[in-house]
């Protein structure tokens, strides 16, 4: 994924009714960037094949 | 020995005394009154102290001792929790300056201590919100009772101090993703994150629903068996409390028979501070000593833990956020708001992803927990930084480096929901308090609590106070 700049945070912040303060956005911008490209570029061969699931327990005691 | 003295003990020591009438539960809690007067305005573990409750409470525990009717063993001991749980006739502030409501009931957890016989001294300072990274804080910058230009850990800091500085007895924190065991391992004392679905979350500010989690901070082990026992159970008011029994907890003399799988991922270089290695690593030998079988296991997703965790802990504190971000986002600490603004922006099909990897870090925890009955690994990569005054995320490498990797000690536990506890097991050449996590199977803090406990009968770490 491409790395957003400050003013398309802003942007994007904005449209979702969420407060853009300038002096925010540089840091925004690099949280944002860091984590797209670290989630992006991390690959598992059962990534597809595995269901999303956030609660274990509820399944392994029927 | 005189009860300014007696403050340093040990719950397991002063539940003895009190059940044999050597001590008055009224005098104990003055005694931690008078602690709390006297370093507080340096530590700022507390955001709200209940003296008058307190010692209310203590009277009461007192007269019923007194006339045989005595609960067990919390009954008359002072404690505090985590300004983030409700308890009724006491502010919730959560650790921001936007909350300040008076809660009209008790939390599960508050209400069950109470049941316990507990005396409520407060509540405890906080990483706004609990998320952990905040640089401003309202109630006063929480200081590590060991080096007070250092950080206690976050995001349970007063927890942390408030037990190591014997303000308390005991505590309550919450761990998300690593909020009980960081400051437990930066303050010296025990910490356990139960397996999620033991305690219920029922009247604590949330962050994130799935990885939640309320639990004791101890000066030992024994302890920290006996507040969880107090806590955890079924609760109706939250639908995914576990009816899985608690069992009692039983100490072992010796590890003989049980397998302690160290996890190679969570050691070397680029993953761990020397210093903390060196110090995990005698520990590991002094389990062997006990008798314990050491073996070498392998979770090749450890690295990204931290990663994995604060993408979806962070995409799900975006949402229990969203209108008060939106409404007072001035008054949100700069370093909180700018996570939650970040996090509120993660596409979804990433949020998508970090939850299927969510399911395989709990695959392969569950393999290691197959060849091993407990792992262990470092509780934080680095001893107690100095306190910060920015968030020094000047660079996407900035938070690449400050997030991820030195962030994955704790992470792949709370992805993977089991139980896991910091113990303290060394000191740095500095004096900084050096943490153990053990890892435990689903429901089996029974077995925690027994390598833990055997280890903290063979060394004293857990029994080093802060000079202050």
């Amino acid at each position: 994924m491409p790395d957003l700049t400050p003013e398309e945070i802003g942007a994007l912040l904005v449209s979702l009714g969420l407060p853009a303060d300038p002096t925010d956005l540089p840091e925004v911008a690099h949280r944002v960037n860091a984590v797209n490209e670290a989630l992006s570029v991390l690959d598992h061969p059962d990534l597809d094949t595995t269901e999303p699931a956030s609660v274990f327990w509820l399944k392994e005691e029927g | 020995m005189a009860n300014e003295d007696l403050i340093h003990t040990s719950v397991a020591e002063l539940s003895a005394l009190l059940g044999e009438r050597k001590l008055s539960p009224v005098e104990l809690t003055q005694s931690y009154l008078n602690r709390i007067e006297a370093l507080d305005d340096r530590l700022h573990a507390f955001i709200t102290i209940d003296a008058e409750g307190a010692l209310a409470a203590a009277k009461i525990a007192e007269s019923a001792i007194a006339n045989g009717k005595r609960i067990g063993p919390l009954h008359g001991i002072p404690m505090a929790v985590k300004d983030q749980m409700d308890a009724r006739g006491l502010p919730t502030t959560g650790g921001s300056s936007i909350l300040n409501d008076i809660a009209t009931a008790d939390s599960t957890v508050v209400g069950r201590l109470r049941e316990a016989g507990v005396v409520l001294l407060g509540k405890l300072n906080l990483s706004e919100f609990a998320l952990g990274g905040s640089i401003k804080h309202p109630y006063g910058v929480p200081r590590n009772p060991w080096d007070t230009d250092r950080q206690p850990g976050q995001s349970s800091s007063g927890s942390g101090i408030a037990v190591a500085a014997s303000m308390c007895a005991a505590a309550i924190g919450e761990d998300t993703s690593g909020s009980i065991r960081g400051p437990a391992s930066w303050c010296g004392i025990t910490g356990l994150r139960p397996t999620w679905g033991r305690v219920s979350r029922h009247g604590i500010l949330p962050m994130s629903w799935s990885m939640d989690q309320a639990g004791p901070m101890t000066k030992t082990v024994e302890d920290c068996a006996t507040v969880f026992a107090a806590i955890a159970g079924y609760d109706p008011h939250d639908a995914y409390t576990s009816h899985q029994p608690v069992p009692a907890y039983k100490s072992l003399e010796s590890l003989k028979g049980l397998k302690i799988g160290v996890i190679r991922e969570s050691m070397g270089d680029g993953m761990v501070d020397s210093e903390v290695q060196q110090q995990c690593e005698e520990a590991v030998v002094a389990m062997r000593q006990a008798g314990a079988e050491v073996i070498e296991v392998s979770i090749p997703l450890f690295p990204q833990g931290g990663l994995i965790s604060n993408g979806v802990a962070d995409a799900d504190a975006a949402y229990v956020h969203r209108e008060r971000l939106a409404a007072h986002s001035a008054e949100y600490d700069f370093a909180t708001r700018r996570r939650l603004l970040a996090a509120s922006l993660m596409p979804a099909h990433l949020y998508q992803k970090a939850q299927r990897f969510r399911v395989i870090m709990r695959r392969q925890v569950m393999a290691a927990l197959e060849s091993a009955d407990v792992l262990v690994t470092p509780s934080q990569s680095q001893p107690a930084p100095l306190i910060a005054t920015d968030t020094g995320l000047d660079s996407k490498d900035a938070v690449m480096r400050q997030f991820f990797g030195i962030r994955a000690h704790r992470g792949p536990f709370n992805l993977a929901a089991v139980p896991a506890m910091s113990i303290p097991c060394g000191f740095t050449n500095a004096g900084l308090p050096v943490g153990l996590q053990l890892v435990g199977r689903p429901f089996d803090e029974s077995t925690l609590f027994q390598v833990g406990g055997a280890y903290q009968a063979h060394t004293d770490w857990h029994t080093c106070r802060p000079s202050l």
